[in-house]
């Protein structure tokens, strides 16, 4: 077959049917060996698990031409990849890869802790050869990606705001690919940490729940600024775990920050983390999982990672575009005065943490902005505001990242809703909000 | 070299064999098998089945080199071992390889089963036009090859 590349047989290369290596010594004894995993790099390079020094590895090492057979599960078609061995590669993009895909099948065959990847055997396919003379079984019908990419590009173009992109993006992931479990975190100020700002389809929505960079299958893909698939997930991996070991630190606000309940199935069985990016720079991580098993292959992959640089680019854009305001604020709900018991509000300047009576509110930046609104609210009885007038305060610890004001905008606003009923955020255009204010409050600065 | 009876067994059950072997410019070839039969001797002798189509070059390269390897590798366990020749020959397929053949492929697709895999899917896997050839070697070596730190060590 003429037509045929290494592209086109992606679906063979997700480890289902083990692939096997054969390899030549310098001295002429073949050697054949089953393979963990064959990982795609690009239409001419694969990537094959180096786990433990063995005869393959000396023989690529002194004779570097391998013969690769790899199966399609759904088919059963075979096929012959004709290799050259290149370099090994031990850290970088394309070795976290397979460190995590590695973990995942590892505990799915009861291998975990035998194996441990040493390196990333670089390859360069040089033909791809259907095995003649062998039976194939149909393909089953499948929704069209590219149908399901033009109507959510569609969908979330028209977004106007970083909340209802991020909203409209998650709840369409659902409705174009039933991608049920889904979450977005966006990068934080010091670029060490992400931060949940939406998620769809859990009990908890979690947003302010913490990720480190590096850790579980959304820390390593924003790390690595790699798209990371996990057809059989393990818990080394899996998000709440991430989320636990990403609070090591010993101050205060961040061991709090550990209480806000990270959103995740208990057992994903597939995971993708997609780095949302926008002209190269890290703005956040899309992720999705499923309680099944290799629910999401290359063709998912591909559409996912178009779809978050869309979303990194579109939430650029809304960024750039929030200084024009809309004239006239929304018709808004009927003001309500105070009433009732008043509320503890403590502020901690050392990071701008916030606790409502004896309960953790929010810490960093949502903090700083919360305790400006508050006593702007109660010094001057000012309850409309504007982004821009945050931008422009000197005060706050505002990052470069322009759209970073509204990524912690949304986080107030969702955690204000999930914690604390006496306080409310609500859009009233482009660009401005209102602070509901239903309990009078007592503010109290606990200095540094 | 001498096989036991637990690695005779372990052979001829339905495990995954896998043999290669290499051009005289020392390019390797690689192709599947359908079973697995001990020849008793002085020197054991382990015959394996291919189609021969599917084998592709690997016939070829048996043929004029006689080396070869064949890895042998339980789906459910992992446990591996392969065993190595240089005498390798092709020769016709009996009646008898030809019923065991059929036998492999109906066991093994019991033991793939639980991974997801259709008794038709491994029908299909495994379907040839009838040509089936064997392959007949002495091993001359056999190593381990369970996935861990033993792997690659010769079995004594």
């Amino acid at each position: 077959m003429s037509n045929l590349t290494l592209g086109s047989i992606r679906q063979c290369l997700d480890g289902q049917i083990p692939a096997v290596v054969a390899t030549c010594s310098q001295d002429g004894v073949p050697n054949g060996s089953y393979v963990s995993q064959v990982h795609y790099i690009d239409p001419e390079h694969v990537a094959l698990s180096f786990q433990f020094f063995n005869k393959t590895h000396a023989n690529i090492l002194a004779n570097p031409v391998a013969c690769i057979m790899v199966a399609d599960p759904e088919t059963a078609a075979r096929y012959r990849l004709q290799a050259r061995y290149l370099r090994t590669e031990s850290e970088g993009p394309i070795f976290e890869n397979l460190k995590a895909k590695l973990a995942g099948i590892a505990s799915h065959t009861g291998m975990s802790g035998i194996f441990k990847l040493k390196g990333a055997d670089i390859y360069r396919v040089t033909h791809v050869s259907e095995v003649s003379g062998q039976s194939a079984l149909p393909t089953a019908p499948r929704r069209s990606l590219l149908a399901a990419v033009r109507n959510f590009v569609d969908a979330t173009q028209r977004c106007t705001e970083l909340d209802e992109l991020l909203t409209c993006a998650l709840s369409e992931l659902d409705a174009q690919f039933r991608i049920g479990h889904s979450m977005i975190h966006w990068l934080d100020e010091s670029g060490e940490r992400l931060y949940l700002v939406a998620s769809h389809g859990y009990e908890q929505y979690g947003a302010g729940s913490e990720i480190q960079l590096g850790h579980g299958v959304i820390g390593v893909a924003a790390n690595a600024r790699i798209s990371i698939r996990i057809t059989h997930a393990t818990s080394e991996y899996t998000y709440s775990r991430a989320a636990r070991e990403s609070v090591r630190d010993t101050q205060l606000a961040d061991r709090l920050e550990a209480e806000i309940p990270a959103p995740g199935l208990p057992a994903p069985g597939s995971q993708l983390a997609v780095p949302i990016t926008a002209r190269g720079a890290l703005l956040g991580v899309l992720y999705v999982e499923d309680a099944a098993d290799s629910q999401f292959g290359y063709d998912e992959e591909d559409a996912l990672v178009a779809i978050a640089q869309h979303l990194g680019l579109a939430a650029q854009l809304l960024s750039q575009s929030v200084e024009r305001e809309s004239p006239q604020p929304r018709k808004l709900v009927q003001d309500m005065e105070p009433s009732g018991r008043s509320v503890a509000i403590r502020h901690y300047q050392t990071d701008d943490t916030i606790f409502v009576d004896e309960d953790y509110l929010i810490k960093g930046v949502a903090g700083a902005i919360l305790w400006k609104l508050l006593r702007e609210f109660q010094s001057a009885g000012r309850n409309e505001f504007s982004n821009r007038e945050l931008r422009l305060d000197a005060a706050l610890p505002l990052p470069e990242l322009s759209n970073n004001l509204e990524a912690r905008l949304i986080l107030l606003k969702r955690r204000l809703a999930e914690r604390c009923p006496h306080l409310a955020i609500e859009n009233t255009g482009r660009g401005r909000f209102k602070l509901h204010v239903a309990r009078p409050v007592k503010l109290l600065e606990m200095g540094s | 070299m001498i096989l036991d009876e637990e690695i005779n067994a372990f052979l001829t059950s339905a495990v995954s064999i896998m043999l290669a072997s290499r051009n005289s410019q020392f390019v390797p070839s690689l192709t599947r098998a359908m079973g697995c039969r001990i020849v008793a001797g002085a020197a054991p002798r382990l015959r394996v089945f291919v189609s021969r189509e599917q084998a592709g070059e690997l016939l070829d390269d048996v043929s004029a080199s006689g080396m070869i390897s064949a890895t042998f590798s339980r789906p459910n366990t992992h446990r591996a071992l392969q065993f190595k020749g240089r005498d390798a020959v092709v020769t016709t397929a009996s009646e008898q390889d030809k019923e065991l053949i059929k036998a492999y492929v109906l066991d093994f697709a019991e033991v793939i089963h639980p991974f997801g895999f259709s008794a038709e899917f491994t029908r299909t896997f495994f379907a040839c036009a009838g040509d089936e050839v064997a392959i007949e070697f002495t091993p001359s070596d056999a190593y381990q090859q369970t996935p861990g730190p033993e792997a690659g060590v010769r079995l004594t």
